[in-house]
């Protein structure tokens, strides 16, 4: 079982992708619904699944991905361009998120069991329980330390970046990266030493 | 500062920077000098394969987006345009007629494509049943508003029905498809020409019965669109 890189398209992390996305945002700030539902739709599969990570309960994640382009719609106009669109939008789901949680009580973040379709294939098979795996081992991280990871590592967002979206230091981003990564290599142990030394 | 305390800082450093330099965001300063180091420590070696699986593991799409998910992402785009009308639908909110849900039209064509094949889909059902002279063999999805007046019930069918359950349900109920799907993805169905002097009820009641369909209500003719 070798876990080959696979990479999403990441939105944002690119200067073309945020010239596009600013373009977008600026249309929406006019109110143009169009071009809203062109960025809902680049966001919302990924963010659902970003979201996926700190909950498992569907309706939340819905309810804080709705929020967060609720969010995007009214305050499109204020956006000035500091930050990345990307970020911007990360940074308001990463808030929504967390209201939608609290509101929800310590129930909202309770391990359940994830549910996939058997697609018969046998690499996606293995890719999907290796996910599966790996994400079992995430849950016993807390919240902020699975969210940098998460940060990094499925949406691809800079050190920096990470900052912004959960309105701390850069300090403490690797402060929680560094503590993430001691708890994982406790947790899953076995994804070091899989397939023995890599090939140059 | 002696040599092994130099090493042992840019070691930290290194295993500090390893997640960026998975994940493509350190810089090119920050990578070269942990390319450097790569070669001679074999714990941030190590770290770096670590972390390298990590990331494939943790980018793994967790399935293939499913034809559900298309129709979550156009009902819930639909949920939130209504809360920003500030409107209130509960009861059939994907009736109404919206200038601007191309998305949600697309998601739904999509799902629709993806399921029957555009082709098969034109064929079969649109042309099915002889067509009225001077009628066109394939009509666009957006059907002319003449043609649609001859529906009577309204119609949204899950993502999952199959081009061969939607046959047989309409063969059973004696309907065909005269538009749609709208933009919300409701579809207008009529009955069969033969049969156009029928009651609306009984297909009506079948198509409620059948697990394939959403929803389907009686198209009040006073209240048709034009
Ligand atoms: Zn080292």
């Amino acid at each position: 079982m070798r876990a080959e890189a696979v990479t999403p398209p990441q939105p944002g992390t690119k200067a073309a992708d945020n010239d596009r996305e600013l373009a977008l945002l600026r249309l929406v700030a006019q109110g143009d619904r169009q071009a809203f539902e062109t960025l809902y739709a680049d966001y919302y599969r990924r963010l659902g699944r970003f979201l996926a990570r700190l909950t498992q309960r569907q309706e939340l994640i819905e309810e804080a991905v709705n929020d967060t382009f609720w969010v995007v719609w009214q305050k499109s106009g204020e956006f000035r361009g500091d930050s990345l669109v990307s970020t911007w939008i990360m940074g308001i789901a990463y808030r929504c998120t967390l209201k939608t949680l609290r509101r929800a009580g310590g129930a909202a973040t309770e391990p359940l069991v994830e549910e996939y379709e058997d697609t018969g294939a046998p690499e996606v098979h293995a890719q999907q329980e290796l996910r599966d795996w790996v994400g079992k081992g995430l849950r016993h991280l807390p919240l902020e330390q699975r969210t940098t990871l998460e940060l990094a590592y499925y949406m691809g967002h800079s050190c920096e970046e990470i900052g912004e979206i959960m309105d701390c230091s850069v300090g403490t981003v690797k402060a929680r990266m560094f503590h993430a990564r001691v708890k994982l290599r406790n947790l899953l142990p076995a994804l070091g030493g899989m397939t023995g030394r890599a090939k140059a | 500062m002696n040599q092994s305390d130099d090493v042992f800082s840019i070691h930290r450093r290194v295993w500090e920077l390893i997640p960026w330099v998975v994940n493509g965001r350190a810089s090119g300063e920050e990578l070269r000098m942990v390319e450097e180091h790569l070669a001679d420590c074999s714990d941030c070696r190590e770290e770096h394969e670590f972390q390298t699986r990590l990331r494939a593991a943790m980018s793994a799409e967790p399935r293939p987006d499913t034809k559900a998910d298309g129709v979550a992402a156009a009902a819930s785009l639909q949920r939130l345009w209504q809360r920003v009308d500030g409107e209130e639908e509960p009861a059939l909110p994907v009736v109404r007629r919206r200038a601007s849900s191309s998305f949600a039209r697309g998601l739904l064509l999509a799902v629709l494509i993806e399921a029957v094949g555009m082709v098969a889909l034109s064929a079969a059902l649109w042309t099915r049943d002889s067509p009225p002279p001077g009628a066109p063999l394939y009509r666009t999805l957006s059907a002319p508003a003449e043609n649609a007046s001859r529906a009577t019930i309204r119609a949204v069918l899950q993502p999952t029905l199959t081009l061969g359950e939607l046959q047989a349900l309409l063969e059973r109920a004696q309907l065909q498809i005269v538009a749609g799907p709208s933009d919300a993805g409701v579809y207008s169905l009529a009955p069969q020409p033969a049969l156009a002097v029928a009651s609306a009820q009984p297909a009506l009641a079948q198509l409620r019965a059948h697990p394939g369909v959403r929803f389907a209500e009686p198209i009040d003719a006073a209240r048709q669109p034009p």
